[in-house]
């Protein structure tokens, strides 16, 4: 293939030029900047109340307020004596004299089992959003 | 200096400020416009994946570490990008509607008499013969001319050798020349601009 001679080249390079660049539309930046918020806005998650962090110190402390009570429950201190007395009355007394007619039972049951399914229904719908 | 400048806007970016990147779209707009505009022939099509780019810039703007110049690690998302687009994209149809387009453009523009009109009508013509090369020659031939980069740099962009740019460059290049010629676009240039030469 022959060379482009400088004459040539020089005539190509004016030619081409002179066509400029194409312009996008005149919303083209205000597009972008939009598909960027709506982007971002979809990108953020929603930010629980307590860290994992602030979850676990809860528990610990639960549990090692639950064992000292029940592992120690020494006699003649006030507290964990009127603690062990309540857990010992509790199972006892609570339900003492109470009926619950058997649709009660189910709709308890009910409630229950759709507390159960919460967590996993939450995440598929934030799954499908982040998706969208 | 620009480079500096790039380097300012994409700091305020990642700060944070997106009136900065809105900056950088509005300065680069144009080239990346035209790169993906050459690749893929179709106005809207391009228009959608240059604003796509511009997406994945922002989005990937923490990992430019700055040891090319912005304007290369751009070019070379477009690139890529509008590939992408070309693979994805098989459908014939598009590619007739660019025609059809070309042609009534053409004869709209030829019915006009006015000095302007035939302006825009040489323009055009210079446009139709870009737009009748593939898009690889299409897209060196823009990085080449209308923003001067430098063989390293486009064989940056494009990931090929240096030897097989200059190659393929010069057959762009001469493709393109004989295009012109047989539209008697080059006669005309000449006219205008002979004398300079």
């Amino acid at each position: 293939m022959d060379k482009l001679s400088s004459r040539e080249e020089e005539q190509l390079k004016k030619a081409v030029q002179k066509v400029g660049l194409e312009k996008p539309s005149m919303e083209f930046t205000a597009n972008v900047m939009t598909a960027l918020e709506r982007k971002m806005v979809r990108h953020i998650k929603p930010a629980p109340l307590l860290s994992k962090k602030g979850w676990s110190v809860i528990i610990l402390v639960f549990v090692v307020c639950c064992s000292l009570i029940y592992f120690y429950p020494k006699e003649g201190i006030e507290l964990f004596d009127q603690v062990r007395q309540f857990r010992l009355g509790f199972a006892r007394n609570i339900f003492e004299g109470v009926q619950i007619s058997r649709t009660m039972v189910f709709a308890i049951s009910l409630l229950g089992l759709f507390l159960l399914q919460l967590p996993f229904l939450m995440q598929l719908v934030n799954k499908q959003r982040t998706v969208e | 200096m620009a480079n500096n400048a790039d380097q300012q806007l994409i700091q305020q970016t990642l700060n944070g400020d997106s009136r900065a990147f809105a900056q950088l779209v509005e300065k680069y707009q144009e080239y990346v416009f035209t790169i993906v505009i050459r690749m893929l022939k179709v106005r809207e099509e391009a228009e959608e994946v240059a604003q796509d780019i511009f997406i994945k810039v922002y989005e990937s703007l923490s990992s430019f570490k700055g040891e090319s110049k912005f304007s290369t690690w751009l070019y070379r998302i477009a690139y890529r990008k509008a590939l992408d687009q070309i693979r994805k994209n098989k459908n014939r149809v598009q590619a007739f509607e660019l025609m059809e387009e070309l042609t009534e453009d053409k004869h709209v523009l030829a019915s006009n008499p006015s000095e302007v009109m035939e302006e825009q009508e040489r323009n055009q013509r210079i446009k139709q013969c870009i737009h009748q090369l593939g898009h690889t020659e299409a897209a060196l031939i823009t990085f080449f001319y209308f923003d001067e980069l430098s063989i390293k740099e486009i064989a940056s962009i494009t990931e090929l050798s240096e030897d097989n740019v200059k190659v393929k460059l010069h057959r762009s290049r001469k493709k393109l020349y004989d295009l012109m010629k047989r539209q008697a676009v080059l006669s005309e240039n000449l006219r205008n601009h002979g004398q300079t030469i």
